[in-house]
């Protein structure tokens, strides 16, 4: 069965081309434009009995911001998810507060989809 | 469409809507200039752009 994976950025383009990549990778993908409606998708999979196998979240995005959507979740039933950031920040404190939350990577936008597609494999599989 | 220009035409579209919240926060910062949510509207906004841009390879905007 396909793996299923959720991505959550403020940005049409960047949802669009991330959906792309991994779908053409042979992925299934669901969209959310923030950490609150991320946190609403992964709701509704609940309900109806499913999880993802894989969060990829950007960091800057209005409602609710990427750490705040990973602290959450890893208060949940779904804290062994792994969870990549891909975001333009690349301030080391911030990443230093991912790490704190429980992130399995840190990528930087723009990103190549070779490169995407190396750190999903690695999370997804060994899982 | 292809893929390229299916994201394209997000781009352009979703452009549109970034450079419209950018200039309601600027001209909102003119009354209000010490308004953080319209600073933080007008950060998120030129910086989403300018992450977008790259991701479709427009590197000067970028």
């Amino acid at each position: 069965m396909e793996k299923h994976i959720l991505i959550v950025d403020d940005s049409p383009t960047m949802r669009l081309s991330v959906s792309f990549c991994l779908r053409n990778a042979g992925y299934r993908v669901t969209e959310a434009s923030d950490g609150k409606e991320a946190l609403q998708k992964l709701q509704f999979m609940e309900n109806k009995g499913q999880s993802p196998a894989l969060i990829i979240t950007d960091i800057n995005m209005p409602e609710m911001d990427g750490i705040t959507l990973i602290s959450k979740v890893k208060e949940t039933e779904l804290k062994f998810l792994p969870i990549l950031v891909l975001t333009t920040e690349a301030e080391e404190s911030m990443i230093e507060k991912g790490r704190a939350a429980g992130i399995s990577g840190w990528l930087l936008k723009p990103f190549q989809p070779e490169h995407l597609l190396w750190a999903v494999k690695k999370v997804v599989w060994s899982k | 469409m292809s893929e390229r220009e299916e994201v394209l035409e997000i781009f352009f579209s979703e452009s549109d809507d970034l450079l419209k919240l950018a200039e309601e926060s600027l001209l909102a910062l003119e009354s209000t200039p010490e308004s953080i949510s319209d600073i933080e509207q007008l950060f998120r906004s030129i910086h989403t752009l300018k992450s977008s841009a790259a991701m479709v390879g427009f590197m000067n905007i970028s």
